[in-house]
């Protein structure tokens, strides 16, 4: 079915847009940053050209450096675009994302606990448990999404803030009494790319892909419940099936993305938010352009918190709260979700 | 009972040469059962802590007979204390209930709308980075104000119900909650010193020094309170009302708000945000006085108990640590909100 606005022609030249930019700033990511190498260099090493694999600085630069973070950006873009689009159409509620719905403080308080009383070190570890806390989180939120229905999806939101209080307050209770674990914990909880490696990233991969697929599977039948329960149903959709696959892939993608660069909020939104603004109704389509911005916007924020404040870095996870909440506001003063702001 | 028009059912009336005060009873007896209760309350928290001390020599130490140590231990250490959570609490609980009833919604409060992390914000950044050795309290009001004054900038009215104000005031509170723990990443933990736990809101680092200048400051805004008092009333009856009755509405909803974010930015400069007292104290006294509009002072008395309570439950069931006390109203406070919005839910559907 083609929707209100578009034709594919047009779907097609903007897919074609974004993916240059991202190709742009791909380039951009590899051949910025510490250590003076550029493009022709990093090109070389990656090409395996001999004279760049001789040098073991710019080995050292882009291995460990440059590559990791460039992947990890895409990694944890494209996962927290996906599951704030799986939320938004799920929950019925345009402002839905983990960051917002407190699913991110749930998928913190799991990691905190791991760390606290079970001792976890690896990247494993982090996913495991931040993947149990996630799960709560979005346990919670979908719940409550349920028991709310369609009324005003705005106080969806205030349940997210009742929910990263609760879950904030716990991970804080039990921080505090082990300090050492709270001097890691308090850069960690700003959102960061730094400080990622390949090996972790290699771990996170395939669960992030296992997520991404169980979303293209759904996108067919969360498209049809958009419609309501009742009508989904008549059309032979088993809706809670369908609900419980949204909590499966929303945690595994949110717990992905929370184990490599900790809670990053406003992202999903903005990605899911421009995705639906071109393609509102056929929901794989939406998806795929929701990738595509949450890989562009970290991607960028990136390459901004390491460029801004040189020498030094400013945590994205910062850069993106500072950009990403006065966006929220001028899309609510647009009047983009009246209707959501009257209780009805 | 006799009821007239002098006297409406449930009222009592003081009679005193050509005054006459009606006064609710109801709400009343209620007020006077919060303030037993803030009394065994403070009676309790000079008693429990992690010095062995009995109620009755509490109370006689109280009194000026107690040992050398049992002075120390109650004039120095407990009683700043329990004064600082008292004056906060007090703050909390005008400030949450006058935005409350302005804006005519349970949930609007300055927790909600951002007021509290714009206060935070400035303290950390002129703690930080512009003042040396002495505690910029004065700087919450400021920072309340900057973030308030962004959120009037952003809406000029408080939208249906409040809601535009409420996820504005969201998405401000994000904004300046990552710039303030950004500010602190910069620091070791051991150079922020109480600062990181003042955050979470945090009274054990209370002392006169701080809480002096505060509660003058709230005394001084007592006066444009009482002045406002009347008009607000009236607003009660609804805007169409207040207007036939010579108001003006917009700018009397203008200095309201104003006047209730500055106050609670003065709770929060003594103990750091300590969330949803603001909320919790207002809809405990309209419960008590059973009135969907309670009065300013039963919210007030209600907010310094709950939060003597949360206050005294913290430092009794955390004893050897030192636990923030907004971490325990962080965790009921959230409860409760989830549970409101449940409830309301029904209601309004």
């Amino acid at each position: 079915m083609p929707s209100r606005f578009a034709s594919p022609d047009r779907h097609g030249r903007l897919a074609a847009v974004g993916g240059l930019v991202l190709l742009a700033l791909l380039a951009v990511s590899m051949s910025t940053g510490a250590g003076h190498y550029g493009a022709a260099d990093v090109l070389g090493y990656l090409l395996q050209r001999p004279a760049q694999l001789a040098d073991d600085k710019l080995a050292m630069v882009v291995d460990s450096l440059r590559l990791p973070r460039t992947l990890a950006a895409l990694l944890v873009g494209g996962s927290l675009a996906v599951a704030a689009s799986l939320l938004q159409s799920a929950t019925r509620n345009p402002l839905a994302e983990p960051g917002l719905l407190g699913i991110n403080y749930g998928a913190v308080l799991g990691l905190v606990i791991g760390l606290i009383w079970f001792g976890v070190e690896s990247t494993r570890g982090y996913l495991l448990w931040s993947g149990a806390g996630a799960l709560l989180g979005n346990l919670a939120v979908l719940t409550i999404g349920v028991m709310f229905g369609q009324a005003s999806p705005l106080k969806l939101v205030l349940a997210g803030v009742a929910l990263s209080a609760v879950f904030g307050g716990l991970a804080n209770f039990l921080l505090l009494s082990n300090r050492v674990a709270l001097e890691q914990f308090r850069y960690w909880n700003l959102g960061a790319l730094a400080g990622v490696d390949l090996g972790g990233l290699a771990t996170v991969a395939p669960v992030a892909l296992v997520g991404l697929a169980l979303a293209a599977i759904l996108c067919r039948q969360l498209t049809l419940m958009q419609m309501g329960d009742a009508q989904a149903r008549a059309l032979g959709i088993h809706t809670n099936r369908v609900r419980v696959g949204v909590l499966v892939a929303s945690t595994l993608l949110t717990a992905c993305a929370i184990s490599i660069a900790g809670p990053i909020g406003f992202l999903g939104f903005l990605a899911a938010y421009c995705a639906r603004a071109i393609e509102p109704v056929a929901l794989l389509r939406q998806m795929l352009f929701s990738i595509l911005f949450g890989m562009l916007f970290l991607l960028a924020a990136d390459i901004l918190a390491r460029w801004l404040l040189q020498p030094f870095e400013l945590p994205v996870g910062t850069l993106l709260a500072v950009l990403g909440a006065p966006a929220l506001i001028l899309i609510v003063l647009r009047g983009g979700f009246r209707s959501m702001l009257v209780a009805r | 009972m006799k009821t007239s028009l002098l006297q409406p059912a449930g009222t009592w009336r003081l009679t005193l040469g050509p005054a006459r005060l009606l006064l609710h009873r109801r709400t009343w007896l209620m007020g006077l059962l919060m303030l037993a209760a803030l009394v065994a309350l403070v009676l309790a928290a000079a008693t429990l802590g992690s010095g062995r001390m009995t109620a009755h020599e509490a109370l006689l130490t109280l009194l000026g007979q107690g040992s050398r140590l049992q002075e120390i231990m109650v004039f120095r250490i407990r009683l700043p204390r329990i004064a600082a959570v008292i004056v906060a609490g007090l703050a909390m609980g005008i400030a949450g209930c006058m935005i409350q009833t302005l804006v005519r919604n349970r949930l609007a409060t300055p927790d909600m709308v951002g007021v509290n992390e714009g206060a935070s914000f400035a303290v950390i950044v002129f703690s930080l980075y512009l003042t040396v050795g002495s505690w910029p309290w004065w700087a919450s009001p400021l920072g309340a104000v900057l973030s308030a004054a962004a959120l009037f900038a952003f809406c000029r009215r408080p939208g249906e119900q409040g809601y535009l104000f409420i996820v504005v005031g969201i998405a401000l509170g994000e904004l300046f909650g990552a710039l303030g723990d950004f500010a602190m990443s910069t620091q070791p933990l051991v150079h922020l010193g109480s600062i990181y736990l003042w955050t979470m809101g945090h009274f054990a680092d209370a002392s006169y020094q701080t809480l002096l200048p505060v509660s003058l400051a709230l005394l001084a805004l007592c006066v444009p309170m009482a002045l406002l008092a009347r008009p607000l009333a009236l607003l009660r009856f609804g805007e169409a009302t207040a207007r036939n009755l010579g108001l003006e509405v917009p700018r009397l909803q203008f200095l309201a708000l104003a006047l209730a974010i500055l106050v609670a930015a003065l709770g929060t400069a003594i103990g750091g945000p300590v969330l949803f007292i603001a909320m919790a104290a207002p809809i405990l006294a309209s419960w008590l006085a059973r009135d969907n509009l309670a009065p300013l002072w039963l919210s007030a008395l209600c907010g310094a108990v709950l939060l003597l309570g949360s206050d005294t439950l913290v430092r009794v069931l955390a004893q050897p640590e030192e636990i923030p006390t907004g971490i325990m109203t962080r965790l009921l406070g959230g409860l409760l909100l989830l549970f409101l919005l449940l409830k309301d839910r029904r209601q309004t559907d």
